[in-house]
């Protein structure tokens, strides 16, 4: 073998940096013993904000610690990464940046009718970290000057214009993209905002020629050509195109960063999005990922052969957890604690929490709160995915495995506090898995997965997530205290368990090391995924928490009177180990 | 490990440059070398404050494009209240659309005349400062010499005042009962303020500002809409205000305090509050650099148990410790006011610089 095919063949390195908007890591994956494993990782502050206002320094920052963890210099003199991999194993081969430092795109969505263009917008814009910061429509009371004052006091990154199915003509269409065309003449400032119109294509002459030359105007095709069909992948691209230039690329410092590598910088979201496909694809089912991030909320419902995202930039335990008040009250976040809280009490901590974003709970009582609010935002964010918009149904998705990630849960000591946050926001039914991306890995594996699906796939043989348990949540109605599970359980070690799950309960069972052959025999009027009534025979394995049984019925209903309720709740939270 | 944590600036000797600019373009009226007063103008510009649309091509029934053949005004010339806008001969004579209001001719859009109203807008010092530098059209640069605390949330306004201390200890919540005649025109200092309504008391007295340690969230949308600047030093809640900004700010009661209360942004930007006072050139800080936290260093705490306390760092921990809620994190060894030695997750510190 020559030299210059030894260069050829060889595995080769990546470096990835995830800058999110309070944390940068940065991951080092290479080939050992032949496979390839996740090297080393180091976390550090993202200094995209004042005092450093340059996200290089986060970047570097990081690397400097993996460079002192691992041994390996991964920067130049200059302070670059050094691509690519040298023989003495220093710099590597690959640099990849996944991002979500950025501020989302202040977007006003423009539509005739809230029910169905808007809707669609909006589904539109949830694939982007995006805020919607006005809404105008046909039920919007405003004058065109008022509207008009609106977009100059919201100057807005975008305006995105739909509305009208194809091959009609409404005038009321012409008369929103004149108010919007004169609002976006009379916002000054050094970059004219940018129009997307994505409505009836029979009208698009007319928007052209309504928008003028001074205006930046994407056209796209209708997110609703008809009542009873959507179309929603051109305007999603094209608004991710637009996130893309209009935010990420104006992050300070970006284009140093840029020049360390061939890659684009990939939205964190993507990367997850990705990824968790890819976790479809192994598992051959439907798969969920929830990401419960500092400055948004994203849900992942993806498929082997497709990927439906949602992210809500409004929600997050960060700056914009205060946001959760306009949905629901504090009220409501106090039903999930096992004691005694006031309405103020809530109302400073969310507010606090948003001035100190990056901070984490020291005490119990803080770290319940967390977990109680956690619940009611991933409960909002889910109402999203969950609707099936053209019968407006909400229908919970069927999932094999549900993917979580995000500061919360990294900070939370206890799996099966994650899980009962999770079952309780999102209340599930069926069969599934719970996985926790401990580490923060997956977005950079989803960025990875641009480049080396070998590298992927190894990287996870290596039980790089953390197994947390499954979970079967039998779907019917009983009085409490009646049977509604019959659960046997056969380790390897040919030990068995079996037991009655009552219903209205919470039962955690232990699941030996190795794979344990469960048999579960639901009571007629109940069902886990095969018919009520119908029993199955499932082979699982292992897990941090084991195996959950949430008899508790759907939707789960709390007490009325407050000492029942916290009473239920600690014994919830008792039976889950929180 | 090199460890960065959020960090905020509290000097209490110090020379500091800031900026003056104005919103837009305009005139600046002081000159590089000059001492500028706290209530001196030293920029102006006429500020857009409202528009109006004419309709013209709806009134007039006449295409959009039709509409510029007859302007009689050009883009930005001034109008006066029924000066013409429009005009053409008729068969029986001419029609004229006349100016419904005094402004300025911005521009046509699709057969709409858009005419803009202004406003002197008139920057301020705030500060008694020497300008350091002017930037033409926007502003100037003016350079201080005193204190300088950065806070964690403002109200988007700024103003200047004499501070009169109002609370006797950096935990005790404002009372009906504390505020008196005496207030007015100056910058009330308060550790705790938990009642939304004191905040209408304080405006009745006439404050022309308000450094508060910590505020309630219920106080927060009147904070919002008071007409005088709010800087909150420390958080929302009942935390007070931490001992040692407490202290400092009480060393100069009575003394000139202008309140710089922005709101805080996605990119860091915080409200601060500077009072000039004389220092001698040796006794002058060096300008805060952010640097990694070592031992030794101030730092605050930013939650629960021992929200708002201010300690020093004893040593950073190369391993993660074990806190009350089972989280393992990296962090340090923080001695607090009272000699207890408490171990702090990296993420919940706030290093004073």
């Amino acid at each position: 073998m020559t030299n210059t095919e030894t260069e050829e063949t060889r595995p080769e390195s990546f470096l990835v940096a995830d800058c999110g908007s309070t944390n940068t890591r940065v991951l080092l994956f290479d080939v050992v013993d032949g496979v390839y494993r996740l090297i080393g990782r180091a976390t550090t502050m993202t200094t995209t904000t004042a005092p450093w206002s340059d996200i290089t320094q986060g970047i570097t920052n990081a690397i400097q610690q993996l460079s002192e963890m691992t041994g390996r210099q991964l920067l130049s003199s200059t302070g670059k990464v050094l691509t690519p991999e040298k023989a003495n194993k220093t710099g590597v081969d690959h640099f990849m940046l996944v991002v979500s430092a950025a501020p989302a795109l202040k977007t006003i969505l423009v539509g005739l009718s809230e029910d169905v263009s808007l809707n669609s917008a909006r589904r539109v814009l949830h694939t982007v970290y995006a805020q919607e910061v006005d809404t105008f429509s046909l039920s919007d009371g405003r004058s065109e000057d008022e509207q008009v004052a609106a977009i100059m006091k919201h100057k807005p990154d975008l305006i995105f214009l739909t509305g009208g199915t194809d091959g009609g003509a409404d005038q009321r269409l012409l008369t929103f993209a004149r108010t919007v065309s004169l609002g976006v003449t009379m916002l000054t400032g050094a970059k004219r905002v940018p129009v997307l119109y994505a409505g009836n294509k029979e009208q698009r002459e007319e928007i052209t020629k309504i928008m003028g030359e001074g205006i930046v105007l994407h056209v796209e095709n209708n997110v609703r050509p008809s009542l009873n069909t959507e179309n929603l992948a051109d305007a999603a691209n094209m608004i991710g195109n637009l996130y893309q230039d209009l935010r990420i690329k104006e992050l300070p410092g970006l284009h140093n960063v840029l020049s360390w590598g061939k890659y684009p910088p990939l939205p964190t979201a993507r990367a997850f999005a990705t990824i968790t496909q890819y976790f479809a694809a192994l598992q051959k089912g439907q798969v969920l990922g929830v990401e419960l991030g500092t400055e948004s909320v994203t849900l992942v419902a993806a498929s082997q052969d497709h990927a439906d995202l949602t992210i809500r930039s409004d929600l997050g335990m960060g700056r914009s957890i205060i946001n959760i008040l306009k949905y629901v009250k504090p009220a409501e976040i106090a039903h999930w604690m096992p004691t005694e809280i006031s309405n103020e009490e809530i109302r400073d901590f969310l507010y606090n929490k948003s001035l100190y974003p990056q901070t984490i709970a020291m005490s119990p009582e803080e770290l319940q709160l967390e977990h109680a609010i956690a619940r009611e935002m991933l409960r909002i964010a889910s109402l999203d995915t969950a609707v099936d918009w053209q019968s407006g149904r909400r229908a919970p998705l069927p999932f094999r495995l549900l993917l979580v990630r995000g500061n919360t849960f990294a900070n939370t000591p206890r799996p099966g506090q994650i899980i009962s946050v999770l079952l309780d926001a999102l209340q599930p039914v069926g069969i599934f898995a719970v996985a926790m991306d401990r580490y923060g890995i997956l977005p950079a594996l989803g960025a990875l997965a641009q480049e080396s699906s070998l590298a992927v796939v190894q990287t996870l043989e290596s039980k790089i997530m953390a197994d947390l348990g499954w979970v079967v949540v039998p779907v019917g109605k009983a009085q409490p205290g009646h049977k509604a599970l019959h659960v046997r359980i056969e380790s390897e070690q040919q030990t068995h368990y079996e037991g009655d799950v009552e219903f209205g309960t919470l039962e955690v069972f232990v699941l030996e090391r190795g794979r344990s052959t469960v048999t579960l025999t639901p009571s007629r009027r109940f069902d886990v995924g095969f018919g009520p009534g119908k029993s199955t025979t499932i082979t699982l394995s292992g897990g941090e928490v084991g195996l959950v049984v949430d008899a508790r019925g759907r939707p789960l209903q709390l007490p009325q009177d407050t000492v029942a309720r916290r009473s239920l709740v600690r014994q919830w939270l008792y039976d889950m180990g929180g | 490990m090199t460890i960065y944590t959020y960090t905020t600036i509290i000097q209490s000797q110090t020379r500091l440059r800031r900026e003056r600019l104005l919103p837009q373009r305009g005139e600046v009226i002081v000159s590089p070398g000059q001492e500028v007063q706290p209530v001196q103008v030293v920029a102006r510009t006429q500020q857009a404050t409202r528009f109006r649309i004419v309709p013209a091509s709806e009134l007039w029934g006449i295409s959009p494009d039709e509409v510029s053949k007859h302007m009689v005004v050009s883009m930005g010339q001034e109008v006066q209240a029924g000066e013409p806008l429009l005009h053409r001969k008729r068969a029986l004579g001419k029609q004229v659309l006349e100016s419904p209001v005094e402004g300025t001719f911005y521009g046509l859009n699709n057969g709409r005349i858009i005419l803009q109203q202004h406003e002197w807008f008139e920057l301020r010092a705030l500060v008694r400062a020497r300008v350091v530098n002017a930037i033409p059209n926007r502003g100037i640069v003016l350079e201080v010499i005193g204190t300088q605390i950065q806070g964690v949330w403002g109200n988007g306004k700024e103003s200047n005042g004499k501070l009169k201390i109002i609370s006797d200890a950096e935990s005790e919540q404002l009372t009906q009962e504390q505020i008196k005649e005496e207030i007015e025109g100056n910058v009330a200092v308060v550790a705790v303020l938990s009642q939304p309504e004191l905040l209408t008391s304080l405006q009745r007295a006439g404050a022309s500002g308000l450094i508060v340690g910590s505020i309630s969230a219920e106080s927060l949308p009147w904070a919002q809409k008071a007409p005088f600047p709010i800087i909150v030093t420390d958080g929302i809640g009942k935390q007070g205000m931490a001992r040692h900004i407490f202290f400092l700010i009480r060393k100069h009661a009575e003394g000139d305090v202008a309140l710089f209360a922005r709101e805080p942004d996605y990119w860091g930007n915080r409200p601060e509050l500077i009072i000039p006072h004389e220092i001698s050139t040796g006794m002058l800080q060096s300008p805060p650099e952010y640097q990694p936290l070592a031992a030794e260093q101030m730092v605050r705490i930013l939650r629960a148990p021992y929200t708002g306390q201010t300690g020093q760092v004893v040593r950073l921990n190369h391993y993660r410790k074990r806190t009350e809620t089972g989280i393992v994190a990296y962090g340090a060894d923080v001695k607090l006011a009272d000699g207890t030695v408490v171990f702090v997750p990296y993420a919940n510190l706030d290093t004073i610089i």
